[in-house]
């Protein structure tokens, strides 16, 4: 195998800012897949901007030591030299798609390099096909999901048969399905034997496929090992921050805190050895908690009745189809589904923001679309997922205080409020900087509080932790679950992230195909797996695995799983 | 309903035209409706000729008409009340205040706001019509530097999805309490410019953004391959000019001559 990157104690510095890496040695040979994961601002995107060229070319900074690509300093190399050897794909595949037709976007790199038109066809249709979508080659992109996006974006940058792939986080803001589907396709690139370095958050998949794990801590390798190997490495990831694999977790812990000799320190995290190592005890576990509501309130706030929203012409699409359900005040609760299944339909008809074409949305006794906007939005507030389109003010404080002075709030609340929610979020000593100098992760919580310090009974988030490392992702939703413990507020989430909605919502509400095909506590609807798997709503897998071994009630955590295993699980240790 | 200049894809007569025959014909309507003395006519004509030979209704460019409907109606108050001169189809005192009705203002007002109106509507059927790329094409097969002629036809692909984040911050302002801002109407002129401006950091942020990781995009799939390495740029799809597309440029041009040479005879009082 040949070297086609060396970083020879590089570091790296922003203008005016600290450095962001430290002294990396990092070499990856010829067909390696490494994959780089990586708590926030571990530079993890700005090790792979350097790799890729992009480090000095296009972002400036400080770039110390050396980076060479197939034995040349990409220093020497302009940025359209090494896009020859390199494709890059990243998160948004929005901003990486400019052709209107599919097979005009795949074929722009060829036209590039000067390809003769006569086998540009049979080279497109060999890489539609390849990708498992060539049935998409007449359509127009900002038709297409967002799983088929992104795998429109690999197919444009792989047709150029670039040496080495540099994938950033390229799922995170895909669905489940989307990135199933992107994730097979990686596998298909891999199985031909080419070389990619990939950046993902979610550590369980991509220890499944690659054959190298990185991980970055403050700018430093702490660990740099085959997959297989990373189970020995659980202290170095929880000390990086970064969550580790859910079954090499659980596994750990079994072994660590309870002595479980079942699994040797040598055997391996497959769901087959956990399944068989665990079956005995199977019968001892302790049964699930109650609901993990927090409040004990039983006032139906919300009332959806007999929902119907058709789109107008020319699209005439019914996204939604008689919906029916009522929330409690103070519950917690998730609406989760495929792209296009009506979750957000449904939650914009729910807040006001489009008219159903029948039915109606009751919060405490009133039709949201019957009320005035400033009265809507103290009754039902809104936050949409993208941050970035709702900032309007140039300081975070200013903006939090935005929507109360529209409300016509006298400026002693104004300020008693602000202050409150912006001590609470952690965000008071940021509250003078301009909102746009916020981590992601901040300028979502920014969002929220600027949502939530207008106090509504009903806070509707549209999908609150995608594109957000887990770190940040658990922040958002602790936060959420401080204003339902503290204010009583009905929290409504709509996401993809099942581990979340196990931990956090006490309900789910299942769409499919416009229809409400299931609502319930979270245990019961995650237990409902064959009825799920139309959805293709996957539990987390803690639960997938207890699910497997017919543990039931399963558990939703990891944590809960080792407490209702505990008593069997000593039991054990003590007849050794 | 789409949003405004989105290419609606179809098998029309008018989709299949070449953009640069598209092109032309355009040209020799903004001609058109400069030289003749009721656009409004023109106008409607248009609109029907959209709809039987590219099969797209109003409904279709409906965002169009609903932006254009008020400039339309306030050219024509404007010059109807305060412009025109007489004679007058009534006139009445508001105090010390004389109100008239002019009718030369008013013929004035509705011929100025519909030679607008049917040449936004123009441009707004043409990119209806037309794939941006294949716009890009063209300017290209005309000469024009390929990085230029394609930026042309990408900002096109990209002006949907600027409306449509445009939507999202307007329904965002509502979520903050701000229906003022929130509702954009040119009747409202100070609230108008006002919502604008809270409206233009969310969107400039996230254009800027964009068109920075587009370029990232473009530059990493080999933008500028063709001019480091002296590559000849090739195109995956070939226009060509079909004998209808000539004979249509060829109406064009007689036209464009007869128009412009009646005008300049006029107005050297020729004729």
């Amino acid at each position: 195998m040949g070297e086609l990157i060396r970083l020879r104690d590089v570091s790296f510095a922003f203008p005016g800012k600290p450095p962001v890496l430290h002294h990396i040695n990092l070499s990856v040979q010829q067909g390696e897949f490494v994959g780089i994961v990586g708590a926030t601002s571990s530079g993890k995107s700005t090790l792979l901007q350097i790799m890729c060229g992009v480090i000095p070319h296009f972002t400036r900074g400080d770039l110390q030591g050396t980076v060479e690509l197939r034995g040349a300093d990409t220093r020497t190399l302009s940025l359209s030299k090494i896009a020859r050897y390199t494709g890059v794909v990243s998160q948004d595949p929005e901003n990486q798609l400019f052709n209107l037709i599919v097979k005009d976007e795949v074929a722009w790199a060829l036209e590039n390099r000067g390809v003769d038109p006569r086998v540009m066809d049979d080279r497109i249709n060999a890489m539609l096909d390849f990708m498992h979508i060539r049935g998409l080659k007449e359509r127009i992109t900002y038709d297409l999901s967002g799983g088929e996006k992104q795998r429109l974006v690999l197919a444009a940058t792989y047709i150029a048969e670039p040496e080495i792939l540099f994938l950033d986080n390229p799922a995170s803001m895909l669905d489940p399905v989307g990135a199933e589907m992107f994730i097979t396709s990686v596998r298909d690139i891999i199985a031909r034997g080419q070389t990619v370095v990939m950046i993902e958050d979610k550590i369980d998949e991509l220890v499944e496929h690659a054959h190298r794990i990185v991980a970055l801590d403050k700018g430093s390798i702490v660990i740099d090992c085959p997959a297989e190997e990373l189970n020995q490495h659980i202290d170095q990831l929880l000390a990086a921050n970064i969550r580790p694999p859910r079954l090499m977790d659980f596994s750990n812990r079994l072994k660590r805190e309870f002595h479980f000799t079942s699994l040797n320190a040598d055997s391996d995290d497959s769901t087959t050895t956990l399944k068989s190592a665990l079956l005995p005890y199977l019968a001892h576990v302790q049964p699930a908690p109650a609901s993990t509501n927090g409040t004990s309130h039983t006032h139906a706030l919300v009332k959806v009745e007999n929902l119907n929203f058709v789109y107008p012409p020319p699209r005439r699409i019914e996204a939604l189809s008689n919906i029916n359900f009522t929330l409690n005040q103070g519950e917690f609760v998730a609406i989760v589904g495929q792209n296009g299944s009506g979750k957000t339909t449904l939650s914009r008809c729910m807040s006001g923001y489009l008219k159903p074409t029948t039915g109606h949305t009751l919060i405490d006794g009133q039709d949201v679309l019957r009320l005035k906007l400033k009265e809507r939005t103290r009754v039902v507030g809104y936050v949409f997922q993208n941050p970035d389109h709702q900032i309007f003010l140039d300081e975070v404080y200013k903006d939090v205080a935005f929507g109360p002075k529209n409300l016509g709030w006298k400026p002693d609340e104004i300020q008693s409020k602000v202050d409150d929610v912006l001590k609470k979020l952690g965000l008071w000593e940021k509250r003078d900087l301009h909102p746009y100098r916020l981590s992601k992760g901040d300028r979502q919580r920014l969002a929220i509080a600027a949502v939530v310090v207008m106090e509504p009974k009903v806070l509707i988030v549209d999908e609150p932790t995608t594109g957000l490392d887990p770190v940040q992702a658990r922040a958002v939703m602790d936060l959420l679950a401080h204003f339902r413990d503290n204010t009583g507020m009905t929290i409504i989430v709509v996401t993809h992230a099942m581990e979340l909605v196990a931990e956090y919502c006490d309900r789910v509400l299942v769409m499919y195909g416009g229809k409400l095909l299931l609502d319930g506590p979270t245990r019961e609807v995650f237990s409902q797996r064959d009825v799920l798997l139309q959805t293709r709503v996957q539990p987390p897998p803690i639960t997938r695995l207890a699910l497997d071994m017919d543990w039931r009630p399963p558990p939703l955590t990891v944590d809960e799983a080792l407490a209702r295993l505990a008593p069997a699980l000593r039991g054990e240790a003590v007849a050794q | 309903m789409r949003p405004l200049y989105s290419f609606a894809a179809g098998n029309s007569p008018l989709h299949h035209l070449d953009a640069r025959t598209k092109l032309i014909m355009v040209l020799t309507y903004l001609v058109l409706a400069l030289f003749l003395p009721q656009p409004w006519i023109l106008f409607v004509l248009l609109i029907l000729f959209t709809w039987v030979f590219a099969q797209i209704s109003p409904a279709q460019y409906f965002p169009f008409l609903l932006l254009m409907a008020p400039i339309i109606i306030g050219i024509i108050l404007v010059h109807t009340f305060l412009i025109g001169g007489a004679p007058f189809l009534f006139e009445f005192y508001l105090g010390f205040i004389p109100i008239h009705l002019s009718l030369p203002g008013l013929d004035t007002g509705a011929t100025l706001a519909f030679r607008l109106a049917t040449m936004g509507l123009a441009f707004t059927i043409f990119s209806m019509t037309t794939e941006p790329f294949v716009l890009g094409m063209a300017l290209y097969k005309w000469g024009l530097n390929y990085k230029i002629a394609f930026m042309f036809a990408f900002a096109l692909r990209f002006f949907p999805l600027f409306q449509e984040e445009f939507i999202v911050v307007q329904n965002a302002l509502k979520a903050r309490g701000s229906d003022d801002l929130a509702n954009l109407s040119p009747l409202r002129p100070y609230n108008f410019f006002r919502g604008m401006a809270v409206t233009t950091v969310p969107m400039a942020l996230g254009a800027v953004r964009r068109s920075q990781e587009i370029a990232l995009s473009m530059e990493m799939r080999g933008l500028n391959l063709p001019d480091e390495e002296g590559i000849t740029r090739t195109l995956y799809r070939q226009i060509e000019f079909r004998p209808i597309d000539k004979i249509l440029i060829a109406i064009c041009i007689v036209l464009l001559i007869v128009l412009i040479g009646a005008r300049l005879a006029v107005a050297f009082h020729v004729i």
